[in-house]
């Protein structure tokens, strides 16, 4: 019957989807490079952690608070800028090579273009300096979306918006924030938990149906 | 992978299953759309089969024998590579068959 002796099959396991493909596929084809977590032995794991320890500042329905900060090239980036253009999808993380936060991102990377044909676009914000946010990108491939540093003076933005953990990392959490600047959803979640893309993507379905349902 | 096996006509020799740890149907369905992935793709949201396996690391490739001279027998595992491919899709695929003694 089989010549071959043994019938085989090969399994691939990965902790996120994204790697399905592997590492290697990722050198040929940079998409595939863009959508895979940062490898395990580069990760610090904090262990398990106080789910929630902050108070948020704003509310949905509120103007978002403006900021100003530094993207993964030091460019400025304003807040301001996106308005009248896009919703902004406002990610905090808590800290660059960390596990949950090395494979969220990414995921978005995989739903780029979910996520922009809404009209929306992510914002990535980590209270981690510039290069070190610029290493951390670069070890996922990149990202399609600005990240940007909110690292001096330590937490502002973080603070601004009542996300700021007592040990200066920041909570998973994101703002949803529409043309007019103002916010429409705010998910703070358990910081040892990781967001599902599906959640962003049905909360931004909501949002343009009660944005077309006003018209 | 998936692609050198069918053209190498492997594909009743060696098959491919992946799993998405931590992965919804969602972003299964959202990685299968977008990287047009032919062979099954799982969602292991729970990650049962991650622990099942022992898997702590990304990826992880397993491979693993259903049968022994046509025989079938408990599935087992003949070798396991954790982390990113090192080298090409191509070089990866010729140690997998030689691990796999094709």
């Amino acid at each position: 019957m089989n010549m071959h002796g043994a019938k085989l099959m090969a399994i691939a396991l990965t902790l996120m989807l994204l790697a399905l493909s592997g590492g290697a596929a990722a050198q040929n084809t940079p998409l595939s490079a863009r959508t895979s977590p940062v490898p395990a032995e580069k990760i610090y794991d904090p262990g398990q952690l106080k789910a929630r320890d902050s108070m948020l500042k704003v509310h949905v329905g509120e103007k978002a608070p403006d900021f100003r900060l530094k993207d993964t090239n030091g460019h400025w980036v304003r807040l301001a800028d996106f308005k009248e253009l896009t919703y902004v999808v406002l990610s905090f993380v808590p800290a660059a090579w960390t596990p949950v936060c090395s494979a969220q991102w990414p995921a978005y990377n995989l739903a780029q273009e979910e996520i922009q044909n809404r009209n929306a676009t992510v914002i990535g914000i980590t209270v981690d300096n510039v290069p070190t946010l610029s290493a951390w990108t670069k070890e996922m491939g990149g990202c399609w979306f600005p990240v940007l540093s909110d690292f001096y003076p330590h937490g502002q933005v973080a603070a601004k918006f009542g996300v700021l953990r007592t040990d200066g990392t920041t909570e998973r959490a994101i703002f949803v924030i529409d043309r007019q600047g103002v916010i429409r959803a705010i998910d703070v979640y358990d910081i040892n938990t990781m967001p599902r893309v599906e959640e962003l993507i049905q909360v931004l379905d909501k949002i343009i149906a009660e944005d077309a349902a006003r018209k | 992978m998936h692609a050198l096996s069918l053209q190498q006509q492997l594909g009743d020799k060696i098959k491919l299953l992946g799993i998405g740890a931590n992965n919804t149907p969602f972003e299964v369905n959202l990685y299968r759309n977008k990287f047009g992935q032919r062979f099954p793709l799982v969602p292991d949201a729970d990650m049962s089969a991650a622990k099942a396996l022992g898997v702590t690391s990304t990826p992880t490739y397993l491979l693993v024998a259903l049968t022994k001279d046509g025989n079938a027998q408990a599935p087992l595992v003949v070798h396991v590579w954790e982390g990113r491919m090192p080298g090409s899709a191509d070089e990866f695929w010729e140690s997998v068959k030689s691990k796999a003694k094709l």
